[in-house]
């Protein structure tokens, strides 16, 4: 021994602390770490814990604030947020709204030659970050989606966003992708790896594939198809009211095939500032899912909603965000699900989710991409 | 200060902070953002509180502890090559870096309370009294702690000196 061992612990925790990832490369996981937990909070597994959701700055996605067309003139107040009025109807709002668009999404790029045998079955725009405000994501696999349109298994993710930060940290291996400077990670390759760059100053590409144990040199050379796209991912809803002021989350679509597929737009309520709640406890979160199918399988109160009868299921179990949710088949094969989860001291009633609902507009999904 | 500035100034301490209690940084980039979407979602609580920074620390601790409960896991699997790379041997001093690559092996090894409470009182630099505090815990617990991660360690590395005085804010022996 020649080092007292205080000494020796110090300086040993000195070197693990150098071993820490870059924290650009936490705020850059942070996007899909929200996402989770936005499908977490969807299928109301999290009960204490709130979505990241998004603030000031919207890039990409756009962002439909409602303010002056909802309930309360959009001006959600911090606590009691969109306080229910009970209305006599469903179908009948206290104010007239005008019907927000939400534009189609921009996804920007995609992998001209993903590995053989996997196909493109999800597509995905958030918002919801304020540290990484705009994000799109499309992935790759062999294996299909879940009924939640999860991926769980091996697959290959293409994430475009809009950031002015670098693809580089500690841990990565600068290399060169047609021409331009880029970063490999293989810090826990074969399992998960990834290739990134910059194709202009303020779009982020990153291609990353998980338990495809592609080699370094695969990976980059699938990097390399990776081309512009003028695809966009439409909204498969749009809303004709709501019960406040909100902001767009997220959009997502997918599927397997034609036949097996899912849609959908979620969205957190605004507060009196203009920023969304969803990192509060305060805010409300209202999911809208469209699909060939259901998730929510629970019994329900039965209640008549856009000309068919559906079940209204009340979830206090979730709380302190109490959950409803209105699920309808549609008739041709489609099932309507609303969701809307709100925190304790303010409510979005009943007739506030039928009324969401019979205000919708259904836009016909593009499903050409899926399983290609 | 809203959570976007707290996240710009502290992330880098945080994310350290995170990979010396895991002694994983991979691990510890996982905590981090769950901690973070966590923190945020009550921010504007978190925010009020006298020690933001403090109260955030805390929840990557629990989140750790209650990860290693999840997962009844024990060890913390440390490659090799990273140790090497960090702590290359030079040829006029092999005593020491043999002694330091041992703790960092040793230390990965310990039981993730003893790890965090040895992080929190060598790296963090703080007090028994405020390591119980952090982990909800009596003095005399985290003592224990400290003890037997001191002892295991000691016990390893034979010929060591004791610890003839604690850090600026008690004793450790």
């Amino acid at each position: 021994m020649t080092v007292p061992i205080e000494e020796l612990i110090r300086d040993a925790q000195e070197r693990q602390a150098n071993r820490a990832v870059h924290p650009d490369r936490i705020r850059a996981g942070l996007p899909a770490r929200r996402r989770r937990v936005v499908r977490q909070r969807r299928l109301g597994m999290v009960a204490v814990c709130a979505a990241v959701a998004g603030a000031a700055a919207v890039v990409t996605v756009p962002t439909v604030l409602l303010n002056g067309h909802g309930k309360g003139n959009g001006a959600t107040v911090a606590g009691a947020p969109a306080p229910s009025q009970a209305s006599p109807s469903a179908a009948a709002p206290s104010q007239e709204p005008t019907p927000p668009t939400i534009a189609p999404v921009p996804l920007g790029y995609t992998v001209g030659s993903p590995p053989a045998g996997l196909i493109e079955r999800s597509r995905t725009a958030g918002s919801g970050n304020s540290l990484n405000p705009s994000l799109q994501t499309r992935m790759w696999s062999a294996e299909p989606v879940d009924e939640y349109g999860d991926l769980k298994g091996s697959r290959l993710v293409l994430d475009v966003q809009q950031t002015t930060g670098s693809g580089q940290y500690s841990g990565v291996t600068p290399i060169t992708l047609g021409g331009k400077p880029a970063w490999y990670d293989g810090i826990d390759a074969p399992d998960k790896s990834s290739v990134s760059w910059k194709p202009d100053a303020g779009t982020l590409v990153t291609l990353e594939q998980h338990g495809l144990n592609l080699s370094r040199n695969a990976l980059i050379g699938i990097a390399e198809t990776v081309r512009p796209d003028p695809a966009t991912l439409p909204p498969v809803v749009t809303f004709g009211w709501l019960p406040g002021a909100f902001s767009v989350e997220n959009v997502d679509l997918s599927g397997n095939s034609t036949g097996s597929w899912h849609g959908d737009v979620g969205l957190s309520s605004v507060g009196p500032d203009g920023q969304s709640q969803g990192r509060s406890y305060f805010g409300a979160y209202l999911s809208v899912t469209v699909g060939t199918s259901s998730t929510e399988t629970g019994s329900g109160e039965p209640v008549s909603v856009l000309g068919r009868t559906g079940k209204l299921i009340t979830d206090p179990a979730t709380a302190p965000e109490p959950r409803l949710t209105l699920v309808v088949e549609l008739g041709d094969g489609t099932w309507l699900t609303v969701s809307a989860m709100y925190p304790v001291g303010g409510t979005v009633s009943k007739d506030d989710v039928l009324h969401v609902a019979e205000a919708l507009q259904l836009a016909p999904p593009d499903l050409s991409w899926i399983g290609r | 200060m809203t959570f976007e500035e707290f996240v710009s100034a502290r992330l880098g301490t945080l994310v350290r902070y995170a990979t010396v209690v895991t002694w994983d940084p991979h691990l510890a980039e996982d905590i981090t953002q769950n901690v973070l979407v966590k923190a945020s979602a009550r921010w504007s609580r978190i925010a009020r509180m006298s020690a933001p920074e403090l109260y955030v620390k805390r929840m990557v601790l629990n989140e750790f502890l209650s990860w290693r409960r999840r997962r009844a896991a024990h060890l913390v699997p440390l490659d090799r090559a990273p140790i090497d790379a960090l702590a290359a041997p030079a040829p006029d001093a092999i005593g020491p870096y043999d002694e330091r690559d041992a703790m960092l092996r040793l230390i990965a090894a310990l039981p993730p309370k003893q790890r965090a409470v040895i992080a929190l009182r060598f790296y963090e630099d703080l007090s028994t009294e405020q390591i119980a505090d952090l982990l909800g815990c009596r003095t005399v617990t985290v003592r224990t702690h400290l003890s037997r991660a001191l002892a295991t360690l000691r016990g390893a590395m034979p010929a060591v000196p004791m610890i003839t005085h604690g850090s600026s804010h008690d004793r450790t022996n």
